[in-house]
């Protein structure tokens, strides 16, 4: 027990105007920023014992922010969720540990690559219980990735399956080429919807979908078929998407009926409406225990486990050594640093902005991204460890939004008035740039992420085809700000001047930061140019991004696989996630589109590299997004917690690999 | 007494009439697609979804069916559906109450008898220098914002003494006994519940858990009590039926126990009152500093997410425990003074 009651003194009352809010996390879409605080691998010194924790040896406690938006990994699209989803299903596949293009079998005990790389075929695994009773078959695959596809809601993650294995971006928009029904519909008509696409051709969508991936029972095989090689794809066999659910338990709970006429019924749902929202089944190695909203979420170790060898050498097996694990949402800082000072918790999310704050506990701090990183003790009496400079495939960005919803709640007036801005305020480039050029990226990466970050160049981040360290990039540059804004709207900005709202994600400081260097800028330019910022709930801020009603929204991606096309899909690709919701003017989408399609079926890598390189200078030039940076990976975790690693692709904290003596 | 009571019984529904009206009012300015969230937890992103949304429920119906079928509703505990609750209001007020139900009941326990205890103790040394400390302490008590105090009590007695948990209503070891089938949760009090199945660990560990929080919120309530204690004491003790008590000869231990302070007493049963009321209705500040599962922290992220129809659940909730408590304070008061029942 220490009582240190000057420090404290200190730090409470540094803790106190930072009290409002803080933030973290990556992944598809990530409520965290890119390369915050995650987990770690820690075996105390032999010489001293770690101090005492109040978390027992048998459960971990992770303290985060936000929390998902559903529990059926079908439709999640972001952080929270997968990670949760990815300690209670088991996939075909699954990552050799840190290793990110690298698999080993999971739920297949073994898997082949047709010679024409277009043919996968997974032996499943015998034997293998769900949570609930039941037993895996390899129909249970088929009938989980089937319906996935065909329940492709909006923004959702089910375009990176659909790409490869049927060449098309949505369910819908397929359905509608089968059926001849255009999509280009004049402004203010209705877009085409599934009722208007006649029952024959549902059918045939469905029995598409069913041909791609196609199981055998008797022999105990699925077969993925693949419309182009595909190298990415077992990436996509290893992640929560591919999450394999009891087919039977499924129909029982009135979920989809496998029917290939009924299919729309399930089509793009509201989270809520999906069976999966808050109850699980998987053959994972943690059962869902509860999900108390807005509060926590509990999972419990599955005692009967299918695993019974150690998934890679010196890795897990048999059931989960931490018992319980809980996931507790508390927004506050000052609350989630007092948890962890009084070892009421084994890892919190810690703001970049913070991490002054946290040296104190940091007892070894390791270069890398396990415990086989060089460590330097920094303080004996330290109750964490700290994993810090290793790699992610995570960035954030300030996107720019085209047609904003008129029922937007976050643009005033909704006119030119001073008091808000118009719905297509940001189709002048000049708005744009000038709003790039306003961006003070040094502040950002000294005050947000404490120096450990880079600028990104684009949607493409480093180490990825089409990056180049010489690409053109906007700089801070108040002079060439206040020039653009003065041009844009036919030159009455400076007069009118605008009042618009910039949300982010609650808890996110970085995120918070950037939003409001961006503001203060703007308001240093010209006093009339306001932007007020406002902390949204990440459940919330996803759904109004989708409604479109942002003018301005700051997220991150972690990338799904690690390729190019998985960067600039996102940003720029009318199916894209981020970019559906941006609605880039049509012309602009239609040039992003092609080159995006290029990118894909193109196999020549210096080729792959020149289309890259051209998408990433579009993004630029048409200055979609104000990206950020890049920031290398920080993770602070009790030290009684051994067994974590840093897998860049991994969506949050797998638990099976972790223990305490 | 008894027509006391009946009066005011009856101008009950009324003033829950007019804020019924009120809210209905604001929720008339939302849009269709928001009203919805009054009776469907979502609108289907399927074509045709709202409008039929809309047909069913009469969304677009005249306001005075519109305000009839939401009264019907509400009667059937529906309040609409919370976005950042992820489950009907009614059911986000009824898990969350407990939680609050329990700060409040602890809390008011040390506002009423420190406040009060202090106040009589200011008062009979009046312009002494313990007043002056006192009137001085009370002043920082009220001044001090309860963020601030929250966030020392937390730093010093949890994250650095360790004596005391940092937040939350217990230890997960003890919420895994909780949480298991077969715990009887009559009053989802945990101090009550915990007696009721036998386990006074529980009761140990939910004890633990309010200290912090309800020190915190008796810091920045106790000052209220002393002012309003302290200035009826001094207003009693000059009344002239003190000083005949004094002339006739009597103690002056029974000058004030008997004569001034229960008359001292009344205006501190109404303040008392709203102060419980006014924790019941959530305490903002402390259920988010210590984490504490309670109606408060539903407000914020209700109202930070821009959750209208969680908002306006809430108010009303809280408007209709505001005016039944107001109603309890006045027949309470009523009682302890005959002067307002005749009037």
């Amino acid at each position: 027990m220490r009582v240190r009651h000057l420090t404290g003194l200190a730090l409470a009352l540094t803790l106190l105007p930072g009290l409002a809010a803080c933030g973290g996390g990556s992944g598809p879409e990530s409520e965290e920023p890119a390369g915050e605080a995650t987990s770690a691998d820690i075996v105390p010194t032999q010489e001293e014992a770690a101090p005492a924790s109040n978390v027992p040896s048998d459960t971990f406690v992770q303290v985060t922010i936000g929390e998902p938006e559903t529990l059926d990994p079908a439709w999640t699209y972001e952080t929270s969720g997968a990670a949760v989803e990815s300690n209670l299903y088991d996939t075909p596949l699954y990552f050799n540990r840190e290793k990110a293009d690298d698999y080993v079998p999971q739920l297949a005990e073994s898997w082949t690559l047709s010679d024409d790389q277009k043919t996968i075929t997974l032996t499943m695994r015998k034997g293998v219980t769900f949570h609930a009773g039941g037993t895996l078959e390899p129909s249970d695959v088929a009938y989980s990735l089937h319906r996935a596809m065909l329940q492709d809601r909006v923004d959702g993650p089910m375009t990176l399956f659909l790409n490869p294995l049927l060449g098309t971006s949505t369910i819908e928009g397929y359905a509608f080429a089968k059926a001849d029904i255009s999509t280009d519909v004049p402004e203010g008509a209705e877009a085409p919807t599934l009722e208007q696409v006649p029952a024959d051709v549902i059918q045939q969508v469905c029995e598409d979908v069913k041909a791609t991936v196609v199981a055998d029972n008797d022999a105990g095989t699925v077969t993925i078929t693949l419309k182009q090689p595909t190298p990415w794809f077992p990436q996509l066999l290893s992640q929560p998407w591919s999450a394999v659910l009891d087919k039977e338990w499924m129909i029982e709970q009135k979920d989809w009926d496998d029917d290939c006429a009924t299919w729309p019924q399930w089509h793009n749902p509201e989270p809520q409406e999906s069976v999966l929202f808050d109850k699980a089944n998987g053959t994972g190695p943690y059962k869902l225990g509860e999900w108390k909203k807005g509060q926590e979420i509990t999972l419990e170790a599955n005692a009967d486990y299918w695993r019974t060898e150690p998934i890679w050498e010196g890795g897990p097996s048999g059931p989960a050594k931490l018992t319980h694990i809980v996931i507790q949402k508390v927004d506050e800082w000052g609350t989630r640093f007092a948890k962890l000072t009084a070892g009421e918790a084994d890892t919190i999310v810690v703001p970049r902005a913070n991490i002054d704050q946290m040296a104190s506990l940091v007892h070894t701090e390791y270069d890398g991204g396990d415990e086989g990183a060089p460590a330097t003790e920094v303080n004996p009496g330290g109750s964490v460890n700290l994993f810090k400079g290793y790699p992610t495939v995570a960035a954030d960005a300030a996107m720019f939004h085209f047609a904003i919803n008129p029922e937007s709640e976050f643009i005033g007036s909704g006119q030119l008035d001073g008091n808000g801005i118009p719905v297509d305020f940001f189709t002048d480039i000049d708005v744009r740039k000038g709003f790039a050029h306003c961006f003070n990226w040094e502040t950002f990466i000294q005050d947000a992420l404490k120096g450990e970050g880079v600028q990104t160049r684009g949607p493409i981040i480093q180490g990825l085809q089409g990056y180049s360290d010489t690409s053109p990039i906007y700089e801070y540059d108040p002079v060439k700000c206040e020039a653009s804004l003065a041009k844009a709207w036919g030159g009455k900005l400076p007069e009118t001047g605008f009042t618009m709202t910039l949300a982010y994600n609650q808890g996110n400081d970085t995120r918070k930061t950037a939003a409001e260097i961006l503001a203060d800028e703007l308001a240093a330019i010209n006093e009339k140019y306001k932007i007020e910022v406002q902390e949204l709930e990440w459940a919330t801020f996803l759904e109004a991004r989708r409604a479109q009603k942002f003018p301005i929204s700051i997220a991150g991606w972690l990338a799904d696989y690690y390729d190019a096309s998985n960067w600039v899909e996102p940003f720029m690709s009318s199916a894209g996630a981020y970019a559906r919701a941006q609605s880039f003017p049509a012309d602009m989408q239609a040039k992003f589109d092609e080159k995006i399609a290029a990118g894909l079926a193109e196999t020549d890598p210096a080729k792959r590299d020149a289309i890259y390189a051209e998408l990433q200078q579009m993004a630029i030039d048409e200055a979609i997004d104000i990206f950020l940076a890049q920031s290398t990976g920080r993770f602070y975790v009790s030290r009684q917690t051994t067994g974590w690693y840093n897998n860049p692709l991994a969506p949050g904290l797998w638990y099976y690999a972790m223990s305490k003596p | 007494m008894t027509n006391y009571i009946i009066r005011r019984l009856l101008l009950l529904p009324v003033i829950l009439f007019g804020v019924t009206l009120l809210i209905f009012a604001m929720i008339s300015f939302l849009s269709a697609e928001q009203r919805a969230a009054l009776y469907v937890a979502d609108v289907p992103k399927k074509p045709g979804a709202l409008e039929k949304i809309i047909e069913q429920y009469g969304l677009n119906d005249p306001v005075h069916e519109q305000y009839g079928r939401w009264i019907k509703s509400m009667a059937d505990g529906n309040l609409g559906f919370s976005k950042t609750g992820k489950q009907p209001v009614a059911q986000v007020i009824r898990d969350r109450i407990p939680a609050t139900a329990e700060l409040a009941l602890w809390s008011i326990v040390p506002i009423l008898v420190v406040g009060i205890q202090l106040g009589i103790l200011s008062a009979l040394r009046h312009n002494q220098w313990s007043d002056h400390v006192l009137r001085v302490a009370s002043i920082v008590g009220t001044s001090a914002p309860t963020f601030m105090v929250g966030l020392l009590l937390l730093m010093f007695f949890a994250a650095y003494a360790g004596w005391l948990p940092t937040g939350d209503r217990l230890t997960h070891e003890m919420q895994r006994v909780v949480d298991a089938p077969g715990w009887r949760s009559p009053t989802g009090l945990l101090t009550v519940d915990g007696l009721v199945n036998g386990r006074v660990d529980v009761v140990w560990d939910a004890l633990k858990h309010l200290v912090l929080p309800v020190a915190t919120l008796s810091f920045v309530s106790w000052a209220v009590m002393l002012r309003i204690t302290r200035s009826s004491m001094l207003e009693v003790l000059r009344q002239e039926y003190v000083q005949t008590a004094r002339a006739k000869g009597l103690a002056e231990r029974a000058v004030i126990q008997k004569h001034a302070r229960p008359n001292a007493m009344l205006p501190v049963v109404t303040v008392g009152g709203f102060q419980l009321i006014s924790l019941l209705n959530g305490a903002v500040v402390t259920e988010t500093v210590f984490n504490w599962p309670g109606i408060g922290r539903s407000f914020v992220q209700a109202a930070s997410n821009l959750d209208i129809i969680t908002v306006l659940g809430l108010v009303l909730f809280s408007s209709t425990l505001l005016i039944v408590g107001n109603l309890a304070v006045d027949v309470l008061y009523a009682w302890l003074d005959p002067r307002v029942r005749l009037n």
